[in-house]
């Protein structure tokens, strides 16, 4: 076909992108391997599958290198790759309560009920650079092959109460419970916009870029918008939920592995004129992965969310300006050319100019 | 009061297709496809499979119940492989976590000679899916012993 | 992710099969399906913003993502494709648009309108004639004209529903008291069927008259935003203005390009550095070119 005169846009772009490459993949140090991004960059893989809203960890391992690092980037190689694939099934409906513990922190009780385990956490580390660290140098020896613990283990965890629910026997807690079970709402095949369902809401948290929703949180707190107030933590957790799905030929269930989640309760004070003075509420807040502080900004936000029964801005906050390749995609279109539109804005100052009365021309001129 | 918090709860039976499927879904991907070559070896076996479908990846959404309102939602997409085949008029069908093509045609392949009954065949996927079960086990075993020792101890107060 | 499926001695690698991999026209049948009946209830409300599950492409949200899945969605083997961005059919981002469009579909591109079927474009209509048998592909940065006088969702569903546009005609006017102009410059809004107000991507002014009544569909892709809206064949579209103030488009003062002299086209200025005037070049470059050989 008529393709005369290219002027170079093409070459000048592959030859971009051939330095990319040349310079990432030649690079002097040793080429990373994937299981390294996923063993020793773990919560860099977490974050990321949980804002591509995508669990694999060796896609994720490869986005990562393949976008240098960058972490927009790497979701955004994840969620492109999604667009092609079909959408075989749904899991059934895993009840959080099957998740194994893999950690549990509840600062709202001393003694909740079922074991306080740090698990694998620097919450209570010193910052301080070491020099050895990912050396092998720090590392303690294997720790004993525990079967005697292995025996308790089973009741220790089978003993491990939701905190919800002690507050639930105590009545202390608004119930919110519903029996209609309504179909969760889609957000990749339907756009959510206010007013939407919670599950619409939960949804885009879950996959929202991990900073917007800490920023829609402190912004909050401390910025021009006060629609939520500080919560008391009930349960923070991470641990494994199973991947089930219906047996296409028996429909019993088929548990083909397992995620990592990481989950948070946000215990909130009703203190509104009209709320349940004698009661609390609760927030929930469930991500992919291991990333704490995504999971309590969520649990917060969903309870400000409801509390505020969509009267002020915040649920299109959430809802609209939280996902990460949304945000990032429309501020870098400002490095397009824009000199059509540029052109058609300096017309339009010439146009108001002439406009004036003559006397004020005049003062410019 | 939760119910399926055993560390084993969720660990698949060796007895049941389900529970076949689940460890096949979960087996060394090595050891699976190995073993399956091997047995494909048998001329009879390779003459009588049939592919239903090829394997192929997709995604498959993770729908979660949330404990607030016992309500449902998505929370993200998980990646799978999927194949399907026939042994005689057995059939055979596999998913797996990712995009190993050739991991999932095991799998199917290995649910159905387990179907057809097959003798040597089910005999040594037999030890697979145990040996996997048991790794799975000890995985949580292991693990749980090193979780044990963060638990913190308070002084008992009564 | 390819499988060698050649026989090497593993019974498995024979019968494997290849990875069917990336799909005809990137998307999976199920996603381009929904895009088209999108686009179809687009066509039949012109104007109205139907929501849609935008897909995440390879190209960034706001980098032409709308325009770039309703092209891929309407598009057949024997299509020609030409994409432009700034009327420019070697702008940057239209080169890259292209190169996704072709290299997923094996496509015959063009850079003549006549020879083209779906033309994707942003910012710019091609001068040249367009009939019925072109599909105009439209990238819209803000599909919501009205984001200007208000920002909640809900209250703009509210005034589209109810065709409730006052507020747009206040704006306007007190525009046009204070400056004495109507200062709205690209993206011009304009009324489609006698029902609609859209928002024309930022296309210029320049470009508004040549969507009243034309031969050719016009589809408009929002990926960011996910939505689309159509105009579609011989469809009224009235610019927003006065009875008494007429509607103006950019304006060059006798300007010609510089390289086939038109005062026809949309001209686009290059300052003059040094104290040296500016110039002026068509925005159309395959236009301009076409004029210059005959």
């Amino acid at each position: 076909m008529g393709y005369a005169a290219a002027r170079g846009g093409l070459t000048a772009i592959r030859n971009a992108e051939d330095l990319v490459r040349t310079l990432r993949d030649m690079d002097e140090s040793e080429q990373i391997e994937l299981d390294q991004f996923i063993g020793r960059l773990r919560l860099l893989v977490d974050r990321i599958m949980g804002e591509a809203g995508m669990w694999e960890p060796r896609l994720t391992a490869l986005a990562i290198r393949q976008a240098e690092g960058d972490h927009i980037e790497s979701v955004h190689l994840l969620r492109a790759y999604k667009s092609t694939l079909p959408r075989i099934a749904s899991t059934e409906p895993i009840h959080v309560d099957e998740m194994r513990l893999l950690r549990r922190v509840v600062p709202a009780f001393r003694e909740p009920g079922g074991p306080q385990i740090l698990g694998r956490s620097t919450d209570y580390s010193a910052r301080m650079l070491d020099p050895r660290s990912g050396s092998g140098a720090t590392a303690s020896l294997e720790p004993e092959v525990a079967t005697h613990v292995a025996e308790n283990s089973s009741s220790v965890q089978t003993n491990t109460p939701r905190l919800m629910n002690v507050l639930r026997d105590m009545d202390l807690l608004t119930d919110r419970r519903r029996t209609d079970d309504p179909e969760p709402f889609d957000i990749t095949r339907t756009p959510a916009r206010p007013p939407a369902p919670r599950s619409a809401r939960l949804s885009s948290m879950a996959r929202a870029e991990t900073g917007a929703l800490l920023n829609q949180w402190y912004r909050n707190i401390l910025g021009p918008d006060g629609y939520l107030h500080e919560v008391t933590l009930g349960e923070v957790r991470h641990g494994e939920l199973p991947i089930r799905i219906k047996h296409p030929y028996t429909n019993g269930s088929v548990s083909i592995g397992s995620l990592r989640v990481t989950e948070v309760e946000a215990i909130e004070d009703l203190n509104g004129v009209d709320e349940d003075r004698d009661r609390f509420d609760i927030g929930y807040g469930l991500c992919l992965g291991h990333n704490e502080r995504k999971a309590i900004a969520m649990a917060n936000l969903d309870i400000a969310c409801h509390r505020d029964g969509s009267k002020s801005s915040l649920e299109q906050s959430i809802l609209l300006t939280t996902d990460g390749l949304d945000s990032a995609g429309f501020l870098e279109h400002l490095k397009l050319p824009h000199y059509v539109t540029f052109r058609s804005m300096m017309e339009r100052k010439i146009a108001v100019r002439n406009a004036r009365p003559s006397v004020q021309k005049g003062d410019k001129e | 009061m939760p119910t399926n918090l055993l560390l084993d709860s969720d660990i698949p039976e060796i007895d049941s297709r389900e529970g076949r499927s689940s460890l096949l879904a979960q087996a060394n991907t090595e050891e699976l496809t190995s073993l399956v070559d091997r047995l494909l070896e048998e001329a009879e076996l390779s003459s009588q499979l049939r592919i239903v479908r090829s394997p192929h990846t997709g995604t498959v959404q993770f729908q979660v119940r949330e404990p607030v309102c016992e309500e449902r939602f998505y929370l993200a997409d998980v990646v799978v492989t999927v194949a399907e085949v026939a042994i005689g008029n057995h059939l055979g069908w596999a998913m797996r976590v990712g995009t190993d093509r050739r991991a999932a045609l095991a799998a199917a392949i290995a649910d159905a000679l387990f179907e057809s009954g097959h003798k040597e065949a089910c005999g040594s996927l037999q030890s697979l899916i145990t040996v996997t079960r048991r790794e799975l086990i000890d995985q949580r075993q292991s693990e749980w012993a090193q979780l044990n020792k963060t638990i913190i101890e308070f002084e008992e107060l009564d | 992710m390819t499988m060698n499926a050649v026989y090497n001695g593993s019974h498995l690698d024979s019968i494997v099969g290849e990875d069917p991999g990336i799909p005809f026209a990137l998307l999976d049948e199920e996603s381009k399906r929904e895009i088209r009946r999108a686009l179809l209830h687009a066509v039949c409300v012109p104007g109205y913003q139907v929501p849609f599950g935008s897909r995440e492409m390879p190209v960034a949200r706001g980098w032409g993502s709308g325009g770039l899945q309703i092209t891929l969605a309407i598009v057949g083997k024997s299509d020609i494709v030409k994409v432009i961005d700034q009327g420019d059919d070697e702008g940057v981002n239209a080169v890259n648009l292209r190169r996704l469009v072709v290299t997923s579909t094996g496509i015959e591109e063009s850079t003549e309108v006549v020879e083209s079927t779906i033309i994707q474009s942003r910012h710019r209509i091609p001068e040249d004639e367009m009939i019925n048998s072109h599909t105009l592909v439209l990238q819209v940065p803000v599909p919501e004209p009205l984001r200007g006088v208000e920002r909640d969702m809900r209250e703009l569903a509210r005034m589209h529903s109810e065709a409730d546009y006052s507020r747009m005609w206040v704006s306007l006017y007190e525009d046009k008291v204070r400056n004495g102009v109507i200062t709205q410059t690209t993206g011009y809004p304009c009324l489609v069927n006698g029902r609609y107000v859209v928002a024309t991507t930022p296309i210029p002014r320049w470009d508004i008259p040549r969507l009243h009544d034309s031969q050719f569909l016009t589809l408009f892709g929002a990926g960011r935003e996910k939505r689309v809206y159509a105009i579609p064949p011989y469809t009224l579209v009235e610019p927003l203005t006065f009875e008494d103030v007429p509607f103006e488009v950019e304006q060059a003062n006798g300007a010609q390009c510089r390289l086939c002299n038109s005062s026809e086209s949309f001209l686009v200025e290059s300052p003059g550095t040094n104290g040296d005037t500016g110039t002026w070049t068509c925005s159309d470059t395959a236009w301009c070119r076409a004029r210059r050989i005959k």
